[in-house]
């Protein structure tokens, strides 16, 4: 069984991935990883391998499509690229012109109807006095504004729908 | 002496907890208040009582000085602890709640407002003999003038616009034959950049550090201090990591800087818990940045090293007792450090992260503490201080507390939302760091080596090694992919 992850949006290809009662193996490239380990009812997961212990938690999908691992002394998003997709659909990539962080919107600089070039500053965004800027991802025309100066905004938001020219 | 009896705590998440816990040791009963959206944390179930404030703004909520003194009052309460940051340096609020009858846990409104005052709490210090960052901000602005007070304050001096910021008509200006030509150079970019000319001079600090002194003094004329903190390590100037003692203090310059907070406080006539605050330069000189009227938040280092409950000194103070130890009884043993765990993602320009806190790992090692404002399945949101947690543990020495610290990290494991931990686990890695070598700019100068290293294959190895077993992996649709109890390899615990 192969299995291809997306680890910090990097892909990682599994390969003779078993899933044992004691645990799991699997190779990446030529090595031979295996581990013993188990699931407890709170949702900690006990790794054991070459007589080292790790412990951590996986998270469920977060609105990156991703999962939070976190063991002692190590984290990262994770996610399984499901077969027939490509590895840049997977992962923390984003769809264009969402916002990166919950915030606010400072200042909106388009208007429906623009054309807008690849690179062209669309808003600014503020968060915990941050700044920053959602750029045009493509050419294209500006469909519909989703959001307002001075208006609050979730992680993940579409703030500013572009027609790709 | 009145004794209190019941305290509104006008705080939220880990600061109320803490005052909760001392309240509770002292046999004192407890009020939270809580905006709507914190409904879920625990230091509403934690007090004796909780009132809700309802929906809404910071203004309309936690800061809402007459809806708190309200429910103070409808709820019994004698004395309201303010907790750090929210209504706990605003002297109309501290002033509001005296005259209601109720009792201020923390210094007069007149100090409050003396000390919150930049020019005040520094013509204060002044007149208490503390020295400030010299320089001369004066109406003179020829360039004789300038040359001349430059001599006086001593090089290297820093040129900065009167009007500016951001770097923007800043020099440093290391020798007396240079600063003709960066004052032009000054000048000429503050004139650009600001349509004004003028600049002020001071004393350029070599790598400085920020030392500060815990005060305590009660309202029979006593004035103690608790030693130093050292809280250098800070992005953008806010402070990551504590600790007490500091590493740069010898015997002699402890003494002198711990005795000169006391004079400030002696001569405001001080009450409670209070900061003094100091840029230390590299060759042992400081000078007075401001006095915090309030408990920090690093202050569980302090109580590490000196065995205190800081919380319990100030209850005792606002009940009119005495400082329970005089000068000579405190002692500083040890060594304390304290990491601040900020839901941001070091990763990605330590950008805040949000969402919701699935399980929270626990420290497991002897003599730290978790100073945790959140439970499983709290959700995090921008409405509030990024601020989720502290960890401060306690050791021998700098070394082994180091040690221990970034061990007791490993346990602590936010999962859900990522946190700043391995960030902070690398900071107190750092050989720069172990060897003392703690700068206000340690950050930016080891940016660097602070980065994440990349995955080793083990390490990607483990997260989906982690990732397999959880049983989140994606399966076939329709089926309930989100219990691990599906997973055909984890058939054996469903019995279990």
């Amino acid at each position: 069984m192969k299995k291809t992850f997306i680890i910090n949006g990097e892909a990682v290809v599994a390969e003779d991935v078993a899933i044992l009662p004691e645990g799991v193996s699997f190779k990446i490239g030529e090595k031979t990883f295996s581990f013993a380990g188990f699931l407890q009812r709170n949702g900690e997961i006990s790794l054991k391998k070459d007589g080292k212990n790790n412990r951590g938690f996986v998270s469920g999908k977060n609105v990156k499509g991703s999962h939070h691992v976190i063991l002692q002394g190590l984290e990262a998003s994770v996610n399984q690229l499901l077969p027939g997709r490509k590895a840049s659909e997977g992962g923390d990539k984003r769809a264009p012109h969402t916002a990166p962080m919950p915030g606010m919107v400072q200042k909106v600089f388009v208007s429906k109807g623009d054309s807008v070039t690849t690179g062209q500053k669309l808003l600014v965004m503020e968060a915990m006095k941050l700044q920053l800027n959602i750029e045009a991802a493509f050419d294209g025309v500006v469909k519909e504004i989703r959001c307002n100066s001075g208006g609050l905004v979730a992680d993940g938001d579409l703030l500013v729908v572009v027609e790709p020219a | 002496m009145t004794a209190i009896r019941k305290i509104l705590i006008a705080n939220r998440a880990e600061i109320a907890i803490r005052v909760i816990s001392t309240a509770r040791e002292m046999g004192i009963k407890t009020v939270a208040i809580f905006s709507e959206a914190d409904r879920e944390l625990p230091f509403v179930s934690l007090a004796d009582e909780s009132v809700c404030l309802g929906e809404g703004t910071l203004a309309e909520t936690y800061l809402n000085k007459e809806k708190l003194i309200a429910i103070a009052k409808q709820t019994g309460a004698d004395a309201i602890h303010p907790g750090y940051g929210f209504l706990s340096e605003n002297a109309a609020f501290c002033r509001m709640v005296e005259e209601s009858g109720l009792v201020f846990i923390g210094p007069t409104a007149d100090v409050i407002s003396l000390m919150g005052d930049k020019i005040t709490s520094r013509d204060t210090a002044l007149e208490a003999g503390v020295p400030l960052i010299p320089g001369y901000n004066g109406e003179k602005q020829d360039a004789a003038t300038l040359q001349a007070e430059a001599e006086k304050i001593g090089y290297p001096v820093l040129i900065k616009a009167s009007a500016g910021g951001g770097g923007k008509g800043m020099r440093i200006v290391e020798r007396s034959s240079d600063f003709a030509d960066a004052l032009e150079g000054a000048q000429g970019e503050a004139q650009n950049a600001f349509g004004d000319s003028r600049v002020f001079v001071e004393r350029y600090i070599t790598q400085p550090r920020h030392i500060e002194v815990q005060v305590f003094s009660d309202t029979h004329g006593n004035h103690v201090h608790l030693f130093e903190r050292e809280c250098s390590i800070q992005r953008r100037h806010q402070k990551i990591v504590e600790e007490s003692p500091s590493p740069a203090l010898d015997a002699a310059l402890r003494e002198r800087i711990c005795s000169t907070a006391v004079n400030i406080a002696r001569h405001i006539n001080y009450r409670g818990a209070g900061t003094v605050e100091f840029i230390l330069d590299v060759d042992g000189r400081f000078y007075f940045l401001e006095m915090n009227t309030r408990l920090q938040v690093e202050h569980p280092v302090t109580e590490l090293v000196t065995g205190q409950d800081l919380v319990k000194w100030q209850i005792i103070v606002a009940e009119g007792g005495k400082l329970p130890l005089a000068q000579d009884a405190l002692r500083q043993n040890g060594h304390a450090i304290e990491v601040r765990i900020y839901a941001e993602d070091p990763d990605n320009n330590f950008l805040p992260t949000t969402g919701t806190i699935e399980h929270i790992g626990q420290p497991v090692l002897h003599n730290v503490r978790f100073e945790n404002g959140y439970r499983d399945g709290n959700k995090v949101t921008v409405n509030y201080d990024p601020m989720l947690a502290k960890v401060a543990v306690w050791a021998d020495s700098r070394d082994a507390a180091a040690k221990k610290l970034i061990a007791a990290l490993d346990d602590v494991r936010f999962s859900g939302v990522k946190t700043n931990r391995a960030y902070l686990q690398r900071v107190l890695a750092h050989t720069s760091f172990l060897a003392g070598d703690t700068f206000t700019s340690f950050v930016v100068t080891h940016e660097a080596d602070l980065q994440a290293p990349a995955l080793s294959d083990d390490q990607k190895a483990e997260l989906i090694a982690a990732f397999i077993l959880s049983g989140r992996m994606a399966t076939a649709p329709k089926s309930n992919d989100n219990s691990p109890w599906q997973q055909a390899a984890l058939q054996r615990f469903r019995n279990a």
